[in-house]
């Protein structure tokens, strides 16, 4: 059973990275790829460490792996900060959708 | 007082991470390293309210169940629009008025923002936010101030 929960968990963590990746890809500009970079720090680790806790057997790690999700969800906004205050210092400009005036 | 306070907290972590309580050398080297980091943070002088806002830990734990469903909501809409085929996103800048005056709430609220997927938040001044959404829906959000007023409650209990 616990099993199963892992694998579900593990998997919709790993569409989530993917979705991600796609999202990087596909999205037209630098401020717009933050967000679903984004999803891939929140969601999708806190799903894959989640889903690893199942299948450990000591506490010890157990508390690591929740220490890491703790710690990844403090340090990536401010490394997304970080970088998209970079961006917006050297003047670089949004992506405007082009075809229709939208306000 | 908050030096101690510091310091056990350092003891108790150490004890979480390595698991081991029985060794005397790893316990040894575990009291050794809190009592120099907590010398070295006495000295840097960032033993203090910034750095350990511990009356507002209350509210802050009764924020965390809320900020993470927005998260997840926030994810939700930004994986859609990920695989739908046309483009649905309509990127910009705006700039958001901020209320919260206290250093760890504003962190707070830019910290949360930047996590929630569909807003970033960019430049932080004394009393605004430059803020880059990825739809009109998550600039709504932001401008409806529900976050805010959340983070509020918590620094009027703190300050």
């Amino acid at each position: 059973m616990s099993d199963l929960i892992s694998w579900v968990l593990l998997l919709l963590g790993g569409f989530i990275a993917l979705t991600a990746a796609i999202g990087v890809l596909r999205f037209p500009d630098f401020y717009s790829r933050l967000h679903p970079a984004g999803t891939g720090d929140t969601l999708a680790q806190f799903l894959i460490m989640i889903g690893l806790l199942p299948l450990i057997g000591s506490w010890v790690d157990g508390v690591k792996l929740v220490m890491i999700t703790l710690l990844l969800f403090v340090t990536t906004p401010t490394s997304t900060h970080a970088i998209s205050q970079a961006a917006h210092l050297e003047g670089l400009l949004p992506w405007k959708r082009e075809e229709k005036s939208s306000g | 007082m908050r030096a101690l306070f510091l310091f056990l907290a350092l003891c108790a972590f150490w004890v979480l991470l390595s698991g081991e309580i029985q060794s005397a050398y790893l316990m040894g080297v575990g009291v050794f390293c809190c009592a120099i980091t907590t010398w070295f943070s006495v000295r840097l002088e960032i033993v203090g309210d910034e750095g350990q806002p511990t009356r507002g830990i209350r509210p802050f734990i009764a924020y965390l169940p809320w900020l993470f469903w927005q998260v997840v909501l926030a994810n939700v809409d930004v994986i859609k629009r990920v695989w739908r085929p046309e483009r649905s996103i309509e990127p910009r800048f705006f700039t958001l008025p901020v209320q919260v005056r206290h250093p760890v709430a504003k962190a707070l609220y830019a910290n949360s923002i930047t996590l929630t997927p569909g807003t970033v938040a960019i430049q932080c001044d004394d009393s605004s936010f430059l803020v880059h959404a990825l739809t009109d829906e998550a600039e709504q959000a932001l401008r409806s101030g529900d976050m805010e007023q959340r983070i509020q409650q918590m620094e009027e209990v703190s300050v």
